[in-house]
Protein backbone atom coordinates (compact mmCIF):
# COMPACT_ATOMS: atom_id res chain seq x y z
CA UNK A 1 0.00 0.00 0.00
CA UNK A 2 1.62 3.14 -1.30
CA UNK A 3 2.24 5.80 2.43
CA UNK A 4 0.49 8.39 0.86
CA UNK A 5 -2.84 5.89 0.96
CA UNK A 6 -1.95 4.48 4.33
CA UNK A 7 -1.96 7.98 6.09
CA UNK A 8 -5.76 8.69 4.44
CA UNK A 9 -6.54 5.22 5.92
CA UNK A 10 -5.13 5.85 9.55
CA UNK A 11 -7.17 9.43 9.51
CA UNK A 12 -10.02 7.83 8.53
CA UNK A 13 -10.17 4.94 10.89
CA UNK A 14 -9.23 7.43 13.70
CA UNK A 15 -12.05 9.45 12.58
CA UNK A 16 -14.68 5.92 12.75
CA UNK A 17 -13.00 4.73 15.52
CA UNK A 18 -13.82 7.62 17.69
CA UNK A 19 -17.31 8.80 16.64
CA UNK A 20 -18.57 5.15 16.69
CA UNK A 21 -16.31 4.36 20.63
CA UNK A 22 -18.63 8.13 21.49
CA UNK A 23 -21.83 6.22 19.65
CA UNK A 24 -21.72 3.13 21.94
CA UNK A 25 -21.07 5.20 25.04
CA UNK A 26 -24.37 7.06 24.70
CA UNK A 27 -26.39 4.49 23.84
CA UNK A 28 -25.21 1.64 26.29
CA UNK A 29 -25.29 4.55 29.03
CA UNK A 30 -23.12 2.13 31.19
CA UNK A 31 -24.56 -0.75 30.72
CA UNK A 32 -22.96 -4.36 29.74
CA UNK A 33 -23.63 -6.81 27.59
CA UNK A 34 -23.47 -10.51 27.93
CA UNK A 35 -19.97 -10.39 25.94
CA UNK A 36 -18.54 -8.00 28.55
CA UNK A 37 -20.67 -9.86 31.34
CA UNK A 38 -18.11 -13.42 30.29
CA UNK A 39 -14.76 -11.13 30.68
CA UNK A 40 -15.74 -9.38 33.90
CA UNK A 41 -17.26 -12.74 35.29
CA UNK A 42 -13.43 -14.52 34.07
CA UNK A 43 -11.36 -11.97 35.17
CA UNK A 44 -12.89 -10.78 38.38
CA UNK A 45 -12.73 -14.92 39.53
CA UNK A 46 -8.89 -14.48 39.10
CA UNK A 47 -9.20 -11.23 40.57
CA UNK A 48 -10.62 -12.49 43.90
CA UNK A 49 -8.25 -15.17 44.30
CA UNK A 50 -4.91 -13.26 43.16
CA UNK A 51 -6.36 -10.58 45.61
CA UNK A 52 -7.09 -13.10 49.03
CA UNK A 53 -3.58 -14.27 48.09
CA UNK A 54 -2.42 -10.86 48.25
CA UNK A 55 -3.58 -9.89 51.27
CA UNK A 56 -2.80 -12.89 53.16
CA UNK A 57 0.67 -12.16 52.06
CA UNK A 58 0.26 -8.62 53.25
CA UNK A 59 -1.14 -9.56 57.05
CA UNK A 60 1.58 -11.98 57.62
CA UNK A 61 4.08 -9.63 56.95
CA UNK A 62 2.58 -6.66 58.95
CA UNK A 63 1.42 -9.26 61.39
CA UNK A 64 5.21 -10.98 61.60
CA UNK A 65 7.63 -8.13 60.96
CA UNK A 66 6.09 -4.87 61.42
CA UNK A 67 5.90 -4.89 65.12
CA UNK A 68 8.11 -2.81 66.42
CA UNK A 69 5.65 -0.34 68.16
CA UNK A 70 3.08 -2.75 68.70
CA UNK A 71 3.37 -2.27 72.72
CA UNK A 72 3.13 1.50 72.36
CA UNK A 73 0.38 1.97 69.18
CA UNK A 74 -1.42 -0.77 72.09
CA UNK A 75 -1.39 1.84 74.98
CA UNK A 76 -2.54 4.64 73.09
CA UNK A 77 -5.25 2.77 71.23
CA UNK A 78 -6.57 1.51 74.97
CA UNK A 79 -6.24 5.51 75.98
CA UNK A 80 -8.83 6.35 72.62
CA UNK A 81 -11.19 3.66 73.27
CA UNK A 82 -11.63 4.59 77.28
CA UNK A 83 -12.26 8.41 75.92
CA UNK A 84 -14.49 7.08 72.99
CA UNK A 85 -16.52 5.01 75.75
CA UNK A 86 -17.26 7.47 77.71
CA UNK A 87 -18.27 9.64 74.37
CA UNK A 88 -20.30 6.21 73.11
CA UNK A 89 -22.20 6.75 76.91
CA UNK A 90 -23.10 10.36 76.04
CA UNK A 91 -24.34 9.97 72.57
CA UNK A 92 -26.46 7.43 73.55
CA UNK A 93 -28.04 9.78 76.15
CA UNK A 94 -29.01 12.33 73.43
CA UNK A 95 -30.15 9.63 71.25
CA UNK A 96 -32.82 8.74 73.76
CA UNK A 97 -33.77 12.19 74.56
CA UNK A 98 -34.20 12.90 70.45
CA UNK A 99 -36.32 9.81 70.24
CA UNK A 100 -38.81 10.86 73.12
CA UNK A 101 -38.76 14.37 71.82
CA UNK A 102 -39.47 12.75 68.07
CA UNK A 103 -42.24 10.97 69.84
CA UNK A 104 -43.57 14.01 71.76
CA UNK A 105 -44.02 15.43 68.10
CA UNK A 106 -45.74 12.70 66.08
CA UNK A 107 -42.52 13.08 63.64
CA UNK A 108 -42.87 10.19 61.31
CA UNK A 109 -40.31 7.46 61.80
CA UNK A 110 -37.76 7.42 59.17
CA UNK A 111 -36.98 4.19 56.99
CA UNK A 112 -33.81 2.82 57.50
CA UNK A 113 -31.24 1.21 54.96
CA UNK A 114 -30.02 -1.83 55.31
CA UNK A 115 -26.09 -3.10 54.39
CA UNK A 116 -24.78 -5.80 52.91
CA UNK A 117 -21.08 -6.76 52.95
CA UNK A 118 -18.66 -7.19 49.88
CA UNK A 119 -15.37 -7.94 49.77
CA UNK A 120 -12.70 -5.71 47.29
CA UNK A 121 -11.75 -7.82 44.68
CA UNK A 122 -9.81 -5.12 42.58
CA UNK A 123 -9.22 -1.77 41.92
CA UNK A 124 -8.81 0.02 38.80
CA UNK A 125 -6.42 -0.57 36.20
CA UNK A 126 -5.92 2.58 34.84
CA UNK A 127 -3.87 5.27 37.10
CA UNK A 128 -6.26 8.38 35.96
CA UNK A 129 -9.51 6.40 37.23
CA UNK A 130 -10.26 5.56 40.97
CA UNK A 131 -12.32 2.27 40.89
CA UNK A 132 -13.11 -0.66 42.76
CA UNK A 133 -14.52 -4.16 42.01
CA UNK A 134 -16.67 -6.09 44.88
CA UNK A 135 -17.67 -9.34 44.96
CA UNK A 136 -21.42 -8.30 44.97
CA UNK A 137 -23.72 -8.54 41.39
CA UNK A 138 -26.97 -8.65 40.04
CA UNK A 139 -27.55 -12.18 41.70
CA UNK A 140 -27.30 -10.34 45.10
CA UNK A 141 -29.91 -7.82 43.70
CA UNK A 142 -27.41 -4.87 43.52
CA UNK A 143 -28.21 -2.15 41.03
CA UNK A 144 -26.77 0.44 39.39
CA UNK A 145 -26.19 3.62 41.42
CA UNK A 146 -26.62 2.04 44.91
CA UNK A 147 -24.16 3.66 47.29
CA UNK A 148 -21.11 1.94 49.16
CA UNK A 149 -19.94 2.88 52.21
CA UNK A 150 -17.14 1.51 54.80
CA UNK A 151 -16.76 1.73 58.89
CA UNK A 152 -14.68 5.09 58.09
CA UNK A 153 -16.97 6.66 56.15
CA UNK A 154 -18.59 7.21 52.48
CA UNK A 155 -16.99 5.01 49.60
CA UNK A 156 -18.82 5.55 46.49
CA UNK A 157 -21.03 4.52 44.27
CA UNK A 158 -22.03 1.17 41.75
CA UNK A 159 -21.68 2.27 38.51
CA UNK A 160 -21.18 -0.97 36.72
CA UNK A 161 -23.02 -4.39 37.78
CA UNK A 162 -22.31 -7.90 35.77
CA UNK A 163 -24.10 -11.08 37.46
CA UNK A 164 -21.11 -11.84 40.59
CA UNK A 165 -19.43 -8.56 40.42
CA UNK A 166 -19.94 -5.06 40.96
CA UNK A 167 -17.66 -2.28 39.83
CA UNK A 168 -17.85 0.85 42.28
CA UNK A 169 -16.82 4.63 41.36
CA UNK A 170 -14.86 6.00 44.79
CA UNK A 171 -15.71 9.31 45.69
CA UNK A 172 -12.43 10.61 44.33
CA UNK A 173 -13.20 9.32 41.12
CA UNK A 174 -12.80 12.40 38.96
CA UNK A 175 -16.35 11.09 37.36
CA UNK A 176 -17.64 11.54 40.87
CA UNK A 177 -20.22 13.48 42.25
CA UNK A 178 -21.49 13.41 45.75
CA UNK A 179 -23.85 15.79 47.93
CA UNK A 180 -22.74 17.00 51.27
CA UNK A 181 -22.68 19.15 53.89
CA UNK A 182 -20.42 20.73 55.88
CA UNK A 183 -21.36 19.27 59.31
CA UNK A 184 -20.54 22.75 61.89
CA UNK A 185 -22.10 25.15 59.19
CA UNK A 186 -25.22 23.18 57.31
CA UNK A 187 -22.96 24.64 54.18
CA UNK A 188 -24.02 22.67 51.38
CA UNK A 189 -22.04 21.68 48.09
CA UNK A 190 -20.61 18.75 45.92
CA UNK A 191 -17.59 16.96 46.83
CA UNK A 192 -15.79 15.57 43.27
CA UNK A 193 -12.96 13.67 43.46
CA UNK A 194 -9.82 14.60 41.22
CA UNK A 195 -7.98 12.56 38.58
CA UNK A 196 -4.39 10.71 40.43
CA UNK A 197 -4.94 12.59 43.09
CA UNK A 198 -6.37 10.68 46.66
CA UNK A 199 -7.77 14.42 47.91
CA UNK A 200 -10.97 15.62 46.53
CA UNK A 201 -12.94 19.01 45.51
CA UNK A 202 -16.07 20.80 47.12
CA UNK A 203 -17.45 22.22 44.60
CA UNK A 204 -20.34 25.42 44.30
CA UNK A 205 -19.77 26.34 47.84
CA UNK A 206 -20.38 30.34 48.03
CA UNK A 207 -17.71 32.89 48.65
CA UNK A 208 -19.90 33.69 52.07
CA UNK A 209 -20.39 30.24 53.22
CA UNK A 210 -18.81 29.51 56.42
CA UNK A 211 -16.15 26.68 55.95
CA UNK A 212 -12.91 26.19 57.58
CA UNK A 213 -9.75 24.01 57.74
CA UNK A 214 -10.52 20.47 59.48
CA UNK A 215 -14.41 21.07 58.99
CA UNK A 216 -16.36 17.50 58.75
CA UNK A 217 -18.20 16.74 55.76
CA UNK A 218 -21.37 14.40 56.57
CA UNK A 219 -23.06 12.97 53.53
CA UNK A 220 -27.21 14.09 53.04
CA UNK A 221 -30.23 12.10 52.68
CA UNK A 222 -30.57 13.56 49.03
CA UNK A 223 -31.56 10.62 46.25
CA UNK A 224 -31.48 8.10 49.03
CA UNK A 225 -28.43 6.83 48.39
CA UNK A 226 -26.34 6.97 51.83
CA UNK A 227 -27.17 7.60 55.01
CA UNK A 228 -27.55 10.64 56.30
CA UNK A 229 -24.53 12.33 58.12
CA UNK A 230 -22.29 9.82 57.71
CA UNK A 231 -18.45 10.74 57.57
CA UNK A 232 -17.55 11.87 54.06
CA UNK A 233 -13.91 14.12 55.05
CA UNK A 234 -12.09 16.65 56.26
CA UNK A 235 -11.40 20.60 54.75
CA UNK A 236 -7.96 20.58 54.26
CA UNK A 237 -7.91 24.12 52.69
CA UNK A 238 -9.89 26.60 51.85
CA UNK A 239 -8.89 28.89 48.87
CA UNK A 240 -11.18 32.51 48.72
CA UNK A 241 -11.48 33.54 45.49
CA UNK A 242 -11.20 37.08 45.07
CA UNK A 243 -13.45 37.67 41.96
CA UNK A 244 -15.67 35.34 41.61
CA UNK A 245 -18.67 34.67 43.30
CA UNK A 246 -17.17 30.94 44.60
CA UNK A 247 -14.32 29.18 46.97
CA UNK A 248 -12.05 26.39 46.65
CA UNK A 249 -12.38 23.65 49.15
CA UNK A 250 -9.79 21.00 49.46
CA UNK A 251 -11.06 17.80 51.19
CA UNK A 252 -9.22 15.19 52.47
CA UNK A 253 -10.99 11.78 52.47
CA UNK A 254 -11.61 9.87 54.80
CA UNK A 255 -11.45 6.78 53.45
CA UNK A 256 -8.25 5.35 52.04
CA UNK A 257 -9.34 3.30 48.97
CA UNK A 258 -5.93 1.20 48.73
CA UNK A 259 -6.42 -0.02 52.11
CA UNK A 260 -10.29 -1.36 51.87
CA UNK A 261 -10.65 -4.75 52.31
CA UNK A 262 -14.75 -4.83 53.27
CA UNK A 263 -17.21 -2.67 51.94
CA UNK A 264 -21.30 -2.42 52.83
CA UNK A 265 -23.94 -1.72 50.47
CA UNK A 266 -26.56 0.21 51.12
CA UNK A 267 -30.04 -0.94 49.79
CA UNK A 268 -32.12 1.90 50.15
CA UNK A 269 -35.31 1.16 52.09
CA UNK A 270 -37.72 -0.34 49.24
CA UNK A 271 -35.45 -2.18 48.27
CA UNK A 272 -34.31 -3.43 51.88
CA UNK A 273 -36.79 -6.63 51.99
CA UNK A 274 -36.07 -8.06 49.09
CA UNK A 275 -32.11 -7.88 49.94
CA UNK A 276 -32.54 -9.27 53.95
CA UNK A 277 -34.84 -12.23 51.72
CA UNK B 1 12.44 -23.77 19.31
CA UNK B 2 14.46 -25.59 17.20
CA UNK B 3 12.99 -29.07 17.90
CA UNK B 4 9.42 -28.22 16.65
CA UNK B 5 8.40 -28.95 13.24
CA UNK B 6 6.93 -26.79 10.60
CA UNK B 7 3.51 -26.83 10.78
CA UNK B 8 3.36 -26.59 14.94
CA UNK B 9 6.07 -23.67 14.51
CA UNK B 10 3.66 -22.42 12.13
CA UNK B 11 0.21 -23.01 14.76
CA UNK B 12 3.33 -21.40 17.45
CA UNK B 13 3.20 -17.92 15.29
CA UNK B 14 -0.45 -17.74 14.82
CA UNK B 15 -1.39 -18.25 18.28
CA UNK B 16 1.17 -15.16 18.87
CA UNK B 17 -2.12 -12.76 19.26
CA UNK B 18 -3.91 -15.32 21.68
CA UNK B 19 -0.17 -15.56 23.93
CA UNK B 20 -0.07 -11.54 23.44
CA UNK B 21 -3.84 -10.97 25.05
CA UNK B 22 -3.14 -13.36 27.75
CA UNK B 23 0.41 -11.36 28.28
CA UNK B 24 -1.70 -8.19 28.78
CA UNK B 25 -4.60 -9.97 30.71
CA UNK B 26 -1.78 -11.35 33.52
CA UNK B 27 -0.40 -7.65 33.32
CA UNK B 28 -3.88 -6.04 34.04
CA UNK B 29 -4.89 -8.97 36.84
CA UNK B 30 -0.95 -8.15 38.37
CA UNK B 31 -1.72 -3.49 38.44
CA UNK B 32 -5.58 -4.52 39.75
CA UNK B 33 -4.90 -7.01 42.52
CA UNK B 34 -1.65 -5.47 43.82
CA UNK B 35 -2.40 -1.92 44.49
CA UNK B 36 -3.07 -2.67 48.17
CA UNK B 37 0.49 -4.55 48.62
CA UNK B 38 3.15 -2.16 46.57
CA UNK B 39 3.78 1.46 47.67
CA UNK B 40 1.47 3.53 46.17
CA UNK B 41 4.29 5.66 44.72
CA UNK B 42 5.05 2.33 42.32
CA UNK B 43 1.17 2.07 41.14
CA UNK B 44 0.47 5.12 38.56
CA UNK B 45 1.54 3.27 35.29
CA UNK B 46 0.01 2.67 32.52
CA UNK B 47 -0.15 -1.37 31.02
CA UNK B 48 -1.37 -0.69 27.17
CA UNK B 49 0.46 2.45 26.22
CA UNK B 50 3.63 0.29 25.35
CA UNK B 51 1.48 -2.41 23.88
CA UNK B 52 0.08 0.30 21.91
CA UNK B 53 3.37 1.76 20.85
CA UNK B 54 4.96 -2.04 19.82
CA UNK B 55 1.60 -2.88 18.06
CA UNK B 56 1.88 0.19 15.72
CA UNK B 57 5.28 -0.29 14.94
CA UNK B 58 5.67 -4.24 14.97
CA UNK B 59 2.09 -5.01 13.76
CA UNK B 60 0.29 -4.46 9.91
CA UNK B 61 -2.46 -2.53 10.56
CA UNK B 62 -5.23 -4.74 10.58
CA UNK B 63 -4.07 -7.11 13.41
CA UNK B 64 -2.25 -4.29 15.07
CA UNK B 65 -5.96 -2.93 15.11
CA UNK B 66 -7.47 -6.34 15.93
CA UNK B 67 -5.40 -6.99 18.74
CA UNK B 68 -5.57 -3.44 20.15
CA UNK B 69 -9.50 -3.29 20.17
CA UNK B 70 -9.95 -6.58 22.47
CA UNK B 71 -7.41 -5.73 24.76
CA UNK B 72 -8.61 -1.95 24.87
CA UNK B 73 -12.31 -3.29 25.68
CA UNK B 74 -10.33 -5.57 28.24
CA UNK B 75 -8.79 -2.61 29.89
CA UNK B 76 -12.04 -0.60 30.13
CA UNK B 77 -13.97 -3.44 31.99
CA UNK B 78 -11.58 -3.28 34.48
CA UNK B 79 -11.56 0.83 35.17
CA UNK B 80 -14.29 2.79 36.17
CA UNK B 81 -13.61 5.04 32.92
CA UNK B 82 -16.68 4.77 30.28
CA UNK B 83 -16.27 1.67 27.94
CA UNK B 84 -14.99 3.10 24.55
CA UNK B 85 -12.84 5.67 26.23
CA UNK B 86 -9.61 3.73 26.74
CA UNK B 87 -10.52 2.19 23.40
CA UNK B 88 -9.90 5.59 21.25
CA UNK B 89 -7.41 6.54 23.59
CA UNK B 90 -5.07 3.61 22.23
CA UNK B 91 -6.00 3.32 19.53
CA UNK B 92 -5.10 7.11 18.58
CA UNK B 93 -1.64 5.91 20.20
CA UNK B 94 -1.35 3.04 18.11
CA UNK B 95 -1.78 4.79 14.87
CA UNK B 96 0.66 7.54 15.85
CA UNK B 97 3.29 4.36 16.31
CA UNK B 98 2.02 3.67 12.42
CA UNK B 99 3.54 7.15 11.50
CA UNK B 100 6.04 7.39 13.15
CA UNK B 101 7.43 3.61 12.22
CA UNK B 102 7.02 5.22 8.61
CA UNK B 103 8.79 8.32 9.09
CA UNK B 104 11.75 7.65 11.58
CA UNK B 105 13.77 4.41 12.66
CA UNK B 106 13.06 3.68 16.09
CA UNK B 107 14.21 0.48 16.40
CA UNK B 108 16.85 0.90 19.05
CA UNK B 109 16.96 0.75 22.52
CA UNK B 110 17.86 4.14 22.91
CA UNK B 111 15.27 5.54 20.02
CA UNK B 112 12.50 3.27 21.37
CA UNK B 113 13.05 4.67 25.42
CA UNK B 114 12.57 8.15 23.55
CA UNK B 115 9.27 7.48 21.78
CA UNK B 116 7.99 6.01 24.74
CA UNK B 117 8.81 9.01 27.00
CA UNK B 118 7.38 10.98 23.94
CA UNK B 119 4.39 9.07 23.80
CA UNK B 120 4.10 9.39 27.50
CA UNK B 121 4.37 12.94 27.86
CA UNK B 122 1.68 13.01 24.56
CA UNK B 123 -0.57 10.78 26.67
CA UNK B 124 -0.89 13.44 29.56
CA UNK B 125 -2.85 16.27 27.08
CA UNK B 126 -4.38 13.71 24.89
CA UNK B 127 -6.22 11.43 27.91
CA UNK B 128 -7.33 14.82 29.18
CA UNK B 129 -8.83 16.00 25.65
CA UNK B 130 -10.65 12.05 24.89
CA UNK B 131 -11.75 11.72 28.35
CA UNK B 132 -13.73 15.23 28.28
CA UNK B 133 -15.80 13.43 24.83
CA UNK B 134 -17.03 11.14 27.08
CA UNK B 135 -18.09 13.69 29.80
CA UNK B 136 -14.99 13.25 32.06
CA UNK B 137 -12.99 15.96 33.83
CA UNK B 138 -9.34 15.22 33.47
CA UNK B 139 -7.65 18.65 34.39
CA UNK B 140 -4.62 18.68 31.76
CA UNK B 141 -3.16 21.43 33.98
CA UNK B 142 -2.71 19.63 37.29
CA UNK B 143 0.58 19.16 39.19
CA UNK B 144 -0.22 15.38 39.30
CA UNK B 145 -0.70 15.01 35.87
CA UNK B 146 2.82 16.20 35.10
CA UNK B 147 4.66 14.53 37.64
CA UNK B 148 8.57 14.10 36.63
CA UNK B 149 8.26 10.73 38.83
CA UNK B 150 5.17 9.17 37.08
CA UNK B 151 6.52 9.95 33.31
CA UNK B 152 10.39 8.36 34.51
CA UNK B 153 8.39 5.32 36.02
CA UNK B 154 5.83 5.55 32.66
CA UNK B 155 8.55 5.46 30.44
CA UNK B 156 10.46 3.09 32.66
CA UNK B 157 8.37 0.33 33.06
CA UNK B 158 6.96 1.19 29.23
CA UNK B 159 10.34 0.02 27.88
CA UNK B 160 10.54 -3.38 30.14
CA UNK B 161 6.91 -4.24 28.81
CA UNK B 162 8.03 -3.21 24.93
CA UNK B 163 11.08 -5.58 25.81
CA UNK B 164 8.89 -8.48 27.11
CA UNK B 165 6.76 -8.27 24.17
CA UNK B 166 9.69 -8.60 22.13
CA UNK B 167 10.75 -11.41 23.83
CA UNK B 168 7.02 -12.82 23.49
CA UNK B 169 7.49 -12.09 19.48
CA UNK B 170 10.81 -14.28 19.36
CA UNK B 171 9.84 -17.06 21.54
CA UNK B 172 6.31 -17.72 19.21
CA UNK B 173 8.79 -17.26 16.09
CA UNK B 174 6.64 -14.12 14.74
CA UNK B 175 10.06 -12.35 14.04
CA UNK B 176 13.27 -14.41 12.93
CA UNK B 177 15.68 -15.44 15.86
CA UNK B 178 18.72 -12.53 16.30
CA UNK B 179 21.53 -12.98 13.43
CA UNK B 180 24.48 -12.74 16.09
CA UNK B 181 27.47 -12.92 13.87
CA UNK B 182 26.09 -9.58 12.30
CA UNK B 183 25.76 -7.82 15.61
CA UNK B 184 21.96 -6.82 15.59
CA UNK B 185 21.50 -4.37 17.73
CA UNK B 186 17.83 -3.72 17.20
CA UNK B 187 15.13 -4.71 19.61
Amino acid sequence: MATGRKYYLLALLSGVTCILALYIHVHRQGRTTWIDNGIISVTGGFQSGFSSLGQGIKKTVDHYFFLVDAKRRNEELETEVNLLRSKVISQEEIVLENRRLQDQLNLKAKEKETFMSARVVAHDVSPDFLGIRIDRGAQDGVQMGMGVVHTSGIVGRVHRVTRFYSDVMTLIDPSSNIDVIVQRSRARGVLSGQSKQLSCKLKYIDRLDDVLVNDILVSTDFGRIFPKGMLVGTVTAVIPNSNGILQTVAVKSAIDIYRLEEVFLVFPPKQSEKAIN
Amino acid sequence: MYFLQSNQKKLLTNLNAIFLTLFVLALVLFKSTSEAIIPSMFSGWDILLPVAIYLGQRRNLWEGLLILLFNGHLYSLNSSAPIGLFVVYYLLFFFFAQIVAYILYAQTPISVLCLIFLVTTLSRIILPLCAQGFDQSIYVFSWANWSIWSLLLNTGLGFLIYLALGFLDRVTLKVPPRNITLGDVSL
